[in-house]
């Protein structure tokens, strides 16, 4: 099975994690560690006293030399994200970034125009974007077009463990975007919705906290990851054409007579 | 020179450095973070040559877990 490839590095796994939620630094290690994550996200912010942040947190993530995706969470406007990705850059040392400009506090819906304004400036100024997107195919084909190469659709609105809210829009994602890296970002609850937009041909899942907020993390994110793996075999292997009837598993010709007599 | 005050994450302090490496030496600022100034980002190669001025408002912002 091919690694997933992210603006040229190999990723080790099709599982990205999300640092945030998870009941101690020492469960996040550990998720990291048993999933055998291929990247992490996490983010920029003033640090509140008691708030999981600063050395502590960033030191032993640092040592662990895993792929980083620092994200632009909070932000509302293009300059707050040109800002915050280029503060992002200097202090995590990548010129990776997962845009996000939020356009509605409900829902954490993104604001389509300005995603757009925003990657084309990240893009200019040599970030490779990752931008967290809705499944809205044109705002999708906009994004690849102006060079995202790799695109974050949600499947449902952040952290609602919804799953999958519109497979019909996922899979013409898929089928309309056959080159585009694209990985599912929010709204996963379930290691079976992982499985399921695998089986749809999707590249990789970043899950947080359907892991985070588990009962027990680590036992999910390998959950997630078996997964994810299992969802890539099966799309790679093809699966079978569905149809409205029964097709007999055991062959027909040779069943006994008196058992032929149609019902 | 004369005190000035900054503003750092929205809380005022009195300084009295003329650039922000002098101020980050002497406030002082540790461990791992970035700054922001007046909304721009400010590159650790422009900390001594960025000459602050009264009512400049700093952002510093250090890693955090995210999704």
């Amino acid at each position: 099975m091919t690694a997933l490839n992210i603006y040229g590095t190999d990723l080790p796994s099709r599982l990205l994690l999300g640092s945030a939620h998870y009941p101690s630094l020492q469960l996040l290690q550990q998720a990291i560690a048993h999933s055998q994550c291929g990247a992490l996200t996490l983010s920029l912010r003033r640090q509140a006293p008691g708030e999981r942040g600063g050395e502590a947190f960033w030191q032993p993530l640092r040592e662990l030399a895993l792929p980083l995706l620092p994200n632009t969470s909070g932000c509302h406007t293009v300059a707050q994200v040109l800002t915050l990705a280029q503060m992002s850059r200097e202090l995590f040392g990548t010129h990776w970034i997962k845009l996000e400009l939020t356009g509605d506090d409900y829902n954490l819906q993104p604001e389509p125009v300005l995603l757009l304004q925003a990657a084309e400036q990240l893009l200019a100024q040599g970030f490779a974007v990752l931008p967290y997107c809705t499944d809205d195919l044109v705002l999708c084909k906009r994004l690849y077009q102006l060079g995202c190469q790799v695109l974050m659709p949600w499947a449902a609105p952040i952290g609602s463990g919804l799953g999958v809210l519109n497979p019909y829009a996922l899979r013409t994602l898929r089928e309309r975007l056959p080159d585009a890296t694209l990985i599912i970002d929010a709204g996963l609850g379930k290691p079976s919705q992982a499985c399921q937009v695998m089986e749809y041909g999707f590249d990789a899942v970043l899950v947080n906290s359907a892991v985070a907020r588990a009962g027990d993390p680590v036992q999910m994110a390998c959950a997630f990851a078996k997964a994810v793996l299992a969802g890539r075999q099966a799309f790679l292997a093809g699966t079978m054409a569905s149809s409205d009837f029964a097709v007999p598993s055991t062959p027909l010709p040779d069943t006994p007579f008196w058992l032929q007599e149609p019902i | 020179m004369s005190a000035i005050t900054l503003w750092l994450n929205d809380q005022p302090v009195p300084a009295t450095a003329q650039t922000l490496a002098d101020f980050i030496q002497h406030y002082p600022l540790e461990g791992s973070f970035v700054l922001a100034c007046n909304g721009r980002f400010i590159s650790r190669e422009q900390y001594p040559k960025l000459m602050l001025q009264h009512g400049d408002r700093l952002e510093l912002l250090r890693p955090v877990a995210g999704g």
